[in-house]
């Protein structure tokens, strides 16, 4: 059997792949380098496995009960729980306030990003998605809130006690919590982020490199 | 090349779609055996180069969050996205330079193509998602630019609240992008000289709206654009009546426009659309997941002044109606059995919009997604799974089997019960009504619905073993499957950051063949095989 011009050996093709596939590696092999070199940390390891689920406890009724310290795992894992009971939360404001009348809403995230390490590019350690519950507090407290959290701010930190409502009527059978008592325990704070040169660089040669390109394949397809 | 049957003398050269023809009775031509054609450097050539308009376009497109990203000075995400786009931009320009030729596009090679750009496409897209360093792996931003494209809304990136809003845009956009058709997108862009249909029709759209492919996508595109205008504005005033700033209003309401109107799910949140408590907002993303769904051929029927008789006897509107009211009915009483709600505000606004938001294939939640599982009991969640299995309209941006095939398959058993009760010399003759026009309901397009409505199944019941394999419960594991093959997004939990990597790998193939509907995703496995085992 002849073979014709432009025909593809099996090797050829095989090699063909591996060479692609090793280019796509070797990419993100640079790419994860670049983005190791502008934090100057470990690269973010996979998050640990969350433990096993365990049974929710009894629910948490009594209206004399002092408040049950919560997090919003534990509400979204239990409703039944805690619903209608008098819990204590505390987490970051993230995004926006939105202020409805005497009351505001302000979505409290309790993740460690929130309330323990910060926002994720401070430190690099993942540690899983976000976790929150939207509180509803006193619309005084809300105009008291400095900073939301987003990429440019870590949120005021807001401590709070009030019902849980598993599907609140106020928000159309959302799961909330209306706060009775709300203060802000640690101010939200601007988060720098210096400019990486070097990406600033690799984005200048890489933009420059495609523009020569675009103008020698329009001058060749002419 | 490709599988198919030729008689011995005269081997033709046949193309990889060649497979989806009917195979010829084994009585007419006794003296046959399978040849597999192994293709060459020009057709090889001719993939690459459109895979590379494609990639030029999506370099384009990168550029918008890269200029938001400049504008609102996040200067290391927007160096991210011009990395992405340069790269894009220059492996598409390099096609263009070497590999640019005359020759059309054949119909198998336009169907590799668009499976090929899909994957390529979808790395590209990924690296200034990995660049903003909210991503554990590359392998975790390639999982959200597959989501994003295959608008399907699955999400594992960390720590969603302090992400910047240029990558917040680009996440969004990938899913405009995907909803759209990437290739619609490098259509409208640059064109091509043939095969345009296939490459259409690779993209999962059954639907030719006009005679022209070329004025089809135009029509997509002035369709999209009018709803763009409609619904950000509508998004922007029912964000600025919730609370937000006008501003952030404005940002939102583009995100949330293009999630909700190409059936995404995205959002610029990590609570969804329960950030917002609004009933307005859910009405007006209710409205855009609806328009989402239904078929771009509607849309040109109700643009013509034919909407409301189209509306009332296209068996996919037809459908669509009875499914979303008896699922809801059974919803209803599942979440009544275990006292979820107490309120018919409550019913309608977390179970009726859930529902919705399953159906259309859009993934927006207004609760946390483990509360499907700690609040709902058992029905319920069940017939989320069944409404995301199901999915909208052919020829729309959502996913699952479609209304049309549900219909059709529909049609086919009842035509088959009154087979029966009817004399045994009468003639049955089924119709459907469908883009304006009545249709017989004949054996080769029950069969290709069937076909395909099983291989869905399939695919939701292959993703739910895996996940039983990984050890989730049966109820949980076929949730996630579903929601990823038909492009949905809603979650109870499984899939966020610390998703197995072996899961993470399968939910991103569902998402890729589950969008593209097999076929383009088949010829291109054919296309790898017969590189490898085909004749010269």
């Amino acid at each position: 059997m002849t073979r014709r011009t432009g025909q593809i050996t099996p090797f050829q093709a095989v090699a063909g792949l591996v060479v692609v596939v090793a280019l796509a590696a070797a990419t993100a092999g640079a790419l994860d380098l670049l983005l190791r070199r502008a934090e100057q940390q470990a690269p973010l390891g996979a998050p640990a496995q969350e433990e096993a689920d365990e049974a929710c406890p009894e629910p948490v009724r009594s209206p004399g009960d002092a408040p049950v310290v919560v997090a919003a795992d534990e509400l979204i894992e239990c409703p039944n729980t805690y619903d209608g009971a008098l819990v204590s939360y505390k987490g970051e404001a993230v995004r926006a306030v939105l202020r409805r009348g005497a009351r505001a809403w302000v979505h409290l995230n309790d993740d460690p990003y929130a309330l323990g390490l910060g926002p994720l590019h401070e430190h690099r350690t993942a540690v899983g998605g976000n976790s929150g519950i939207p509180v509803s507090v006193p619309v005084q407290i809300a105009d008291g809130v400095t900073f939301v959290g987003d990429a440019r701010h870590r949120g005021d930190i807001l401590a709070v006690t009030g019902i849980f409502r598993r599907a609140d009527p106020a928000d159309g059978g959302g799961p909330t919590i209306q706060a009775q008592t709300a203060r802000i325990t640690q101010p939200g704070r601007p988060v720098g982020r210096p400019t990486d040169r070097a990406r600033a660089l690799t984005a200048a040669a890489l933009s420059m490199t495609a523009l020569t390109a675009a103008l020698v394949a329009r001058r060749r397809v002419r | 090349m490709g599988l198919s049957c030729a008689p011995r003398a005269e081997p033709p050269r046949w193309r990889a779609n060649d497979a989806l023809r009917p195979a010829v009775p084994a009585t007419s031509t006794p003296t046959v055996q399978r040849v597999l054609v192994r293709p060459d450097r020009r057709d090889l050539g001719l993939i690459g180069l459109y895979t590379g308009r494609i990639l030029t376009g999506l370099g384009l497109v990168m550029l918008i969050p890269a200029a938001l990203g400049l504008a609102r000075a996040e200067f290391n995400d927007a160096f991210g996205l011009v990395i992405g786009a340069s790269l894009s931009l220059l492996l598409g320009r390099l096609a263009e330079w070497r590999l640019a030729t005359t020759r059309d596009l054949t119909w198998s090679h336009a169907m590799a193509t668009v499976a090929l750009a899909w994957l390529v496409a979808t790395y590209i897209a990924a690296i200034p998602l990995y660049m903003s360093g909210h991503y554990a792996s590359f392998l975790d931003a390639t999982f959200d630019a597959m989501s994003g494209f295959a608008t399907a809304g699955l999400a594992v990136i960390n720590d969603l609240d302090h992400v910047s809003d240029s990558i917040n845009l680009w996440r969004h956009l990938t899913q405009f992008l995907g909803g759209q058709g990437l290739v619609l997108v490098a259509l409208s862009l640059f064109g091509g000289a043939g095969g345009l249909a296939g490459l259409y029709a690779g993209e999962g759209r059954e639907d030719r709206i006009l005679p022209n492919i070329r004025r089809t996508a135009q029509f997509i595109w002035r369709v999209a654009l009018l709803y763009w205008l409609f619904g950000t504005a509508m998004l922007w005033a029912a964000l600025v009546h919730a609370g937000l700033p006008s501003l952030d209003g404005l940002l939102h309401a583009t995100m949330l426009f293009m999630a909700a109107f190409d059936t995404g799910g995205f959002a610029p949140t990590s609570a969804s659309l329960g950030f917002y408590h609004s009933a307005v907002v859910e009405a007006a993303t209710s409205i855009l997941m609806v328009a989402g769904a239904l078929s771009f051929a509607l849309h040109y029927q109700l643009m013509r002044g034919r909407g409301w008789r189209e509306l009332l006897h296209n068996i996919e509107t037809r459908t669509l109606a009875v499914t979303t009211v008896g699922l809801f009915a059974v919803t209803a009483v599942g979440l009544a059995r275990f006292g979820t709600y107490d309120s018919v505000e409550a019913l309608i606004r977390r179970g009726f919009f859930h529902l919705l938001s399953a159906h259309t294939g859009t993934g927006f939640g207004t609760i946390p997604g483990r509360m499907f599982v700690t609040d709902w009991g058992a029905l319920a969640p069940a017939m989320i799974v069944i409404a995301m299995a199901l999915g909208g309209m052919a020829g729309s941006t959502a996913g699952g089997v479609k209304a049309l095939r549900v219909g059709i398959v529909a049609k086919a058993v009842t035509a088959d019960i009154h087979r029966i009760v009817l004399p045994q010399d009468a003639v049955l003759l089924q119709t459907y009504h469908s883009n304006g026009r009545r249709e017989i309901l004949r054996g080769a397009i029950v069969r290709t619905a069937v076909l395909i409505t099983l291989l869905y199944f399939l695919l939701y019941f292959g993703g739910a073993l895996l996940g039983l394999f990984y050890g989730y419960p049966l109820q949980e594991a076929l949730f996630e499957s579903t929601s990823a093959a038909a492009a949905v997004g809603l979650s109870v939990g499984v899939v966020g950051p610390n998703l197995e990597t072996g899961l993470k790998v399968f939910y991103i193939f569902q998402m890729w063949i589950g969008r593209l509907e097999f076929i383009s995703v088949f010829a291109l496995f054919g296309y790898l095989y017969a590189t490898v085992r085909g004749r010269l």
